[in-house]
């Protein structure tokens, strides 16, 4: 039987805000959030040719506009499968479209010959990581905290990630 | 019309009860059921590629390192997963998409197909074209592409056409040089949408651009090379170009060329010449402005002289997500020969549209003045009028499309069309 005043298990203004303020966190996702909050990278080869593109060239590239790096070597676009954080990234501030939109502009790409296929997909970042080492001219997004050491992240309109005004996240 | 207003009314109201069973939310949800299958099968795939490879580098992942083992070897699989895809072991894979759409046309101008049909219109349910395309990847620079068509016309008989069959090698952005059969670079319509109706806002092509044996008036097709590639130091500009030369078309209905394609046999040994220039300014996405120049000639079946065809185009289109505008204009010229008499043939047509959600409303106005004594064109007269119309997206893959057309023919009484359309890819 309890024996102590009320107040042993009363909770101050202070807990109740935090616990609150966790609720809707949890609700609205916010532990997640958390942990997918970092900025996205445009990572390539050492050797490719760019160190630094407007966010415009970047949409050249992935709109399939800029096919060649270079006078020989070819660009090779790999995007990550449905549902992955930087895959939304991608086509929300780079594409300016939807998942349906994504898929009919790139078969309506092919059809139209202007292009010979479509991005890879990629299923992880590890995965994307691995081929942009493999795959010369290829490119890549992946979370910058990912990112390995032995490959390029491009600065895009001069920044690069976790500077302010990145746009990538 | 009392008719056509009907069948308006039914299906406006059937479109809400599509949408309410098919919500897109389910058919998503299966597409990643279906895509988590593949991932994971692919993998297995790439797991087993990587055991039997030797590390090239202590740094490199085991797939990095495996793949750096085979430069010569492509990367793991073509890992699109839009379309279907077969391959055998160290061959080129074979990729290939289905287009179709199946129809209820009610008027004498319903159909999209074909002008004039030849046959009295009533009202009927219609098969679209069936459409095979394929595409595979040759080397890193050299690639096929083919697209076949089954369809039937106003005999109800369905025939086969190989449309397009392209071989394309890319050595660079600057040049790409293709064989085969393609759509020639007139204006915009004719590249940008080809056989798949599902592609397109409208039900069917502009009527300048009907193909050439369903009562086309322009070489839409050519049998030849074609190149194109981008302009350097166009830079913000974003100038292509496009140099074609082809076999040309034969009058349809001749009697050794009866398709208007010359695909095998020509009549003539002076082959068609087109080019074209356009831009793709970067700081307008999804503005496209361009024109074209054909040089070329046709046999009319009646006279059997050579005349030449000139085709001059002009074009600007806006086209992103949300907004499409499309406006083209097209000046068909055929000449005696000798300097002798030209016919001359303004076409052309303007195309607006807004997507609200998975609703597109459109509408569309077009013209063809053909002389009445054009000896070289399978249609003379007047062919003008407006389209207006409905297209739901209620699938990613799949659209319902309403249009209303309405023409005015020279000294005929105008004709209306009511047109169902349900075109999807598979």
């Amino acid at each position: 039987m309890f024996t102590g005043t009320t107040a042993d298990f009363r909770i101050s203004p202070m807990t109740l805000r935090a616990l609150i303020a966790a609720v809707f966190l949890l609700m609205a996702g916010g532990a997640p959030t958390i942990a997918m909050a970092g900025d996205i990278a445009v990572v390539v080869r050492p050797d490719t040719p760019a160190d630094n593109l407007s966010l415009r060239e970047v949409r050249d590239l992935m709109l399939g506009e800029k096919q060649f790096w270079n006078s020989s070597l070819r660009v090779t676009l790999l995007i990550r499968a449905p549902a992955a954080r930087e895959r939304d990234v991608v086509l929300k501030v780079i594409y300016h479209m939807t998942e349906a939109q994504f898929r009919q502009y790139w078969i309506s790409k092919v059809f139209r010959a202007e292009i010979t296929a479509g991005p890879k997909i990629v299923y992880s970042n590890q995965m994307a990581t691995g081929l942009v080492a493999a795959l010369p001219g290829s490119v890549s997004f992946v979370d910058a905290d990912e990112a390995p050491k032995g490959l390029k992240i491009l600065r895009i309109d001069g920044k690069l990630p976790g500077d302010a005004g990145y746009p990538l996240k | 019309m009392h008719r056509i207003y009907k069948n308006i009314a039914v299906l406006l109201l059937m479109t809400p009860l599509l949408r309410a069973q098919s919500p897109d939310d389910h058919q998503l949800i299966l597409q990643l059921a279906e895509e988590v299958r593949e991932l994971r099968a692919e993998v297995s795939r790439l797991k087993g590629e990587a055991v039997t490879a030797q590390p090239a580098s202590p740094t490199q992942t085991p797939l990095a390192a495996a793949l750096v083992q085979q430069p010569s070897v492509p990367p793991p699989a073509d890992m699109d997963s839009h379309d279907h895809m077969m391959a055998v072991p160290d061959g080129p894979e074979l990729h290939f998409r289905g287009f179709f759409d199946v129809d209820f046309d009610d008027g004498a101008v319903a159909q999209n197909l074909q002008y004039p049909l030849g046959v009295p219109a009533h009202s009927s349910f219609r098969s679209g074209e069936f459409d095979l395309f394929m595409s595979s990847q040759l080397s890193e620079r050299l690639s096929f592409l083919a697209e076949t068509v089954f369809s039937s016309d106003q005999t109800n008989n369905f025939e086969v056409d190989l449309e397009r069959f392209q071989l394309t090698y890319q050595p660079s952005q600057y040049f790409q040089v293709s064989a085969g059969r393609f759509h020639t670079a007139i204006g915009y319509y004719n590249t940008a949408y080809h056989h798949g109706l599902w592609f397109s806002t409208a039900t069917g092509r502009p009527f300048m651009d009907y193909f050439e044996d369903a009562g086309g008036v322009l070489p839409v097709h050519e049998v030849g090379v074609t190149t194109t590639g981008r302009v350097p130091g166009s830079g913000k500009l974003n100038l292509h170009w496009v140099a074609e030369m082809g076999n040309g078309s034969a009058e349809f209905g001749s009697a050794n060329f009866g398709d208007g394609v010359q695909n095998f046999a020509s009549d003539r040994n002076k082959k068609d010449v087109n080019l074209a220039l356009y831009a793709r300014p970067q700081r307008f996405p999804g503005l496209q402005a361009g024109g074209s120049w054909l040089r070329g000639g046709i046999v009319p079946v009646a006279t059997g002289i050579h005349m030449s065809q000139n085709v001059a185009s002009a074009y600007v289109v806006y086209v992103n997500g949300k907004w499409e505008f499309l406006n083209e204009a097209v000046l068909l010229q055929h000449q005696l020969p000798d300097g002798g008499r030209s016919y001359n043939s303004p076409m052309g047509y303007t195309q607006f549209s807004r997507a609200f959600g998975i609703y597109r409303p459109y509408f569309r106005f077009q013209e063809a003045n053909i002389p009445d004594n054009d000896p070289a064109s399978p249609f003379v007269g007047r062919y003008e009028g407006p389209s207006a119309g409905l297209r739901i997206d209620f699938f990613t893959y799949a659209a319902l499309k309403l249009q209303y057309n309405r023409v005015y023919l020279r000294n005929q009484p105008e004709q209306n069309g009511f047109e169902t359309q349900m075109a999807f890819t598979f």
